[in-house]
This record gives structure tokens, C-alpha cells and sequence, in this order.
């Protein structure tokens, strides 16, 4: 089904909604909240909290790209999840912020903009700033958590260019941010 | 200071969760580029092969029917029946019409990912070759397709690679069985042939390989 009908079953208020939802985008939910917890049955609740969420929010909100919108709630349940439990297995939140610290400067500075949406708006112009492939192996890696031999299994690229490309554009983006004022 | 930068570092962490909404859906869509090169020949010249193999195979069977009596629906020439998929992977072999990431062990396997792989073992050989992702669309025609196909008889058929289909959502089948519950696995499993995939399913599966 549709992105589009399925969010007009939801603004519909037709628990029809989430089953379409489910049979869309369940397995692309389920595969990202446990590349974070690394646990099949915390990933599965919360792709089930994914929803309710969903639910929630619209109407309201009417997204163009469901799948988008879904997976960046599942995201965020599934960070708070981990944070939350304070679980001493390590989860692919480890692995990926171990990668984003290397943006941040060890030097003391209080010029990060914690408020007000800024560091959303340059993370946006950044990406769109960058070729294709660059942009999509970036989001694959730090917004879907998928590891290395994933990400060149999708994209058909060797794991060392991965690497490599990673590597690279996050320093371009620390010196894009650091040149933003932002960091 | 560590402190400061662990706090910056989720901060950044989390605001990557609030991208647009339109890059995140590019990457959900991205696929290979190299894999989509020479696409319509590489189809137009499996289909014949597949249509060469599977024609030419019927015709010979017509030629041996029944012996030993086994009655309407089943063959008896098993080096034959077992061609069409057989000599998809038989041919991708020597000819890479498509890929496949070999893991080593079933345990590699993507049994819970966010879309549909083919995994294929040839016999003899330990690893496990699997596909990339499927499209739910190509899912959903190869699903219509599984479980149809002729009967194998009472003894299977010598296969020399084993095919399953992993659905992303734990369940393993294999288009070489009737499906049923019975059928249906969390992971990879050894079976004998219950049927022969059709001639359609063979089609649609090139396809969704390459």
C-alpha cells in the first residue's frame, strides 16, 4: 500500500493503519531498532511503541515519506531504551557514537548550540552538500546503525573504501561545524 | 571535558535522528548502481537459457513418460527436472549473473533484517551465498509462485544446491517444498525436494537476483 493511504488510514483513525504500517515497514523497523539493542525482543517493542507513537502524532503531522517518519521514531525509542536500562552489553549506539566522537574537538569549549535546531539544520546542508553515495553511506551508518559489510553489501563498494569514505567525511563535517560556529 | 564531549557526542547522536525525512528515505531506497548495469541483456539472455533449458526439457520428458508407473503430475527423469533452478545457479556460477556475499556460517544469516534474502549453498561446500535484498514487490510475486510446481515423486531428486528464502522476519522456507507449516523455519535447514519450481518462479527470481 501507498505511503499516502496508509497515512490516510491513520488520520482516519483505521487501526488498518498499523497493520499496513507493519507490513511495510516492519522488518526495515525491527533490523534498525536491533542494529542499536542488539536484543530481538527490545526491538520488537519498540517497533511496537513505534506505532502507538504513530498513532499519536497524526493526524497532525502527514508525512510524505512514512518510512522516514517511522524510522526516526524507532530511533529515538530505541536510543532512550538503551540509555534507560543502562545495559552493560554493548549495543550499536556504542559503535556509532565511538565514530561521532571523533567530530566533537577534545578542546573545552562551551560554543556547541545544545537549543533551538541549529545543529539539525547544518547536519541537513551538510549532507545535501555531499554526493550521493557519500550522504547515503553516512545515513546508513549513523542513523540506521548498519555495520560496515552491510552498508557494502547494499552499495556494492568494498569495505575499506567504506571505511575510508566514512573516515573522511566526518572530518569534513567537524571542520563544516567547527566553520558553522558550531562546535 | 570527557564529560562535555560524551554530552556533545549524544547530542549529535540524536540530532542525526532528526534529518529530513527526504534523506533518510534516499538511503532507504539506494541501490547499487553497478548492480542495475546491463541489466536488460543480462535478463533477455538468461531468459532464453532458462526458456532454452526448461522447453527443451519438457520436450524430452514428453519423450519418457511414466516409466515405472508414477502416475499423472510426477516425472521420471530427475537429471532433467531438477534444470531450472538448478541451472540458474549452475550458470551464475560460471557467468556472475548475479552476486552473492558469502557467509560462513548459517548463523551469519540475515534472518531478521528489514527485507527479504535468497540464500543458496552449493553442495559440497560449507558457506552460504546470500542474496541482496529483495523488493517487497518481488517478495510478494515469488511468494504467489512458492509451492507451485511439479511433484517429485517418491524419491527426490539429487540436487546440487540447496535454495531457501529467509522472509526477514525470522521464517525460512525453500521454493523446493510444499509450503506448509511444517515447512516454514526460524533458520536454514536441510529438506529433500517435494517439488520442482516452475518455469515462472525462475523468471521472477532472476529478476529479483539481479
Amino acid at each position: 500500500m501507498e505511503d499516502t493511504k496508509i497515512v490516510d488510514l491513520y488520520w482516519a483513525r483505521d487501526e488498518r493503519a498499523i497493520r499496513e504500517s507493519d507490513t511495510k515497514y516492519g522488518r526495515m523497523l525491527t533490523s534498525l531498532s536491533y542494529s542499536l539493542l542488539y536484543s530481538h525482543e527490545d526491538a520488537e517493542e519498540c517497533v511496537n511503541d513505534t506505532y502507538l507513537d504513530a498513532w499519536g502524532a497524526m493526524p497532525d503531522a502527514r508525512p510524505t515519506y512514512l518510512g522516514a517518519f517511522l524510522s526516526k521514531i524507532t530511533r529515538r525509542i530505541s536510543i532512550d531504551r538503551y540509555r534507560r536500562l543502562h545495559s552493560e552489553k554493548r549495543g550499536g549506539i556504542d559503535n556509532i557514537s565511538m565514530e561521532l566522537s571523533d567530530i566533537i574537538p577534545d578542546r573545552e569549549s562551551s560554543d556547541f548550540d545544545f537549543e533551538n535546531g541549529r545543529l539539525k539544520d547544518a547536519l541537513n546542508s551538510f549532507l545535501y552538500s555531499l554526493d550521493k553515495e557519500k550522504r547515503v553511506m553516512f545515513i546508513l551508518r549513523y542513523f540506521y546503525s548498519k555495520s560496515i559489510g552491510e552498508i557494502a553489501f547494499q552499495m556494492g563498494i568494498g569495505e575499506a573504501k567504506i571505511k575510508t569514505t566514512l573516515f573522511r567525511t566526518r572530518q569534513s563535517l567537524q571542520k563544516y561545524l567547527e566553520g558553522q560556529g558550531l562546535l | 571535558m570527557k564529560n562535555l564531549k560524551k554530552q556533545k557526542t549524544e547530542y549529535l547522536l540524536r540530532e542525526i535522528g532528526e534529518l529530513d525525512d527526504a534523506l533518510i528515505a534516499e538511503a532507504i531506497e539506494y541501490r547499487s548502481k553497478r548492480k542495475s548495469l546491463s541489466r536488460t541483456w543480462l535478463i533477455a539472455a538468461a531468459v532464453t537459457l532458462v526458456f532454452a533449458l526448461t522447453v527443451g526439457g519438457n520436450l524430452i520428458s514428453r519423450l519418457n513418460l511414466f516409466v515405472g508407473n508414477k502416475g499423472e503430475g510426477t516425472l521420471d527423469r530427475e537429471e532433467f527436472k531438477i534444470q531450472s533452478v538448478e541451472a540458474l545457479f549452475l550458470e551464475n556460477k560460471s557467468q556472475r549473473l548475479f552476486d552473492g556475499r558469502l557467509v560462513n556460517s548459517s548463523e551469519e544469516l540475515p534472518y531478521f533484517s528489514d527485507c527479504a534474502h535468497i540464500v543458496w549453498q552449493n553442495i559440497g561446500e560449507s558457506g552460504y551465498y546470500v542474496s541482496q535484498g529483495l523488493k517487497s514487490s518481488e517478495i510478494e510475486m515469488l511468494k504467489e509462485e512458492m509451492g507451485n510446481g511439479v511433484q517429485t515423486g517418491v524419491s527426490s531428486p539429487t540436487l546440487n544446491y540447496k535454495v531457501w528464502v529467509l522472509y526477514g522476519d525470522g521464517k525460512v522456507t525453500s521454493p523446493y517444498l510444499k509450503q506448509t507449516d511444517g515447512n516454514i523455519s526460524g533458520e536454514i535447514f536441510d529438506y529433500e525436494a517435494e517439488i520442482i519450481p516452475e518455469e515462472k518462479f525462475v523468471q521472477i527470481l532472476l529478476e529479483a537476483l539481479q
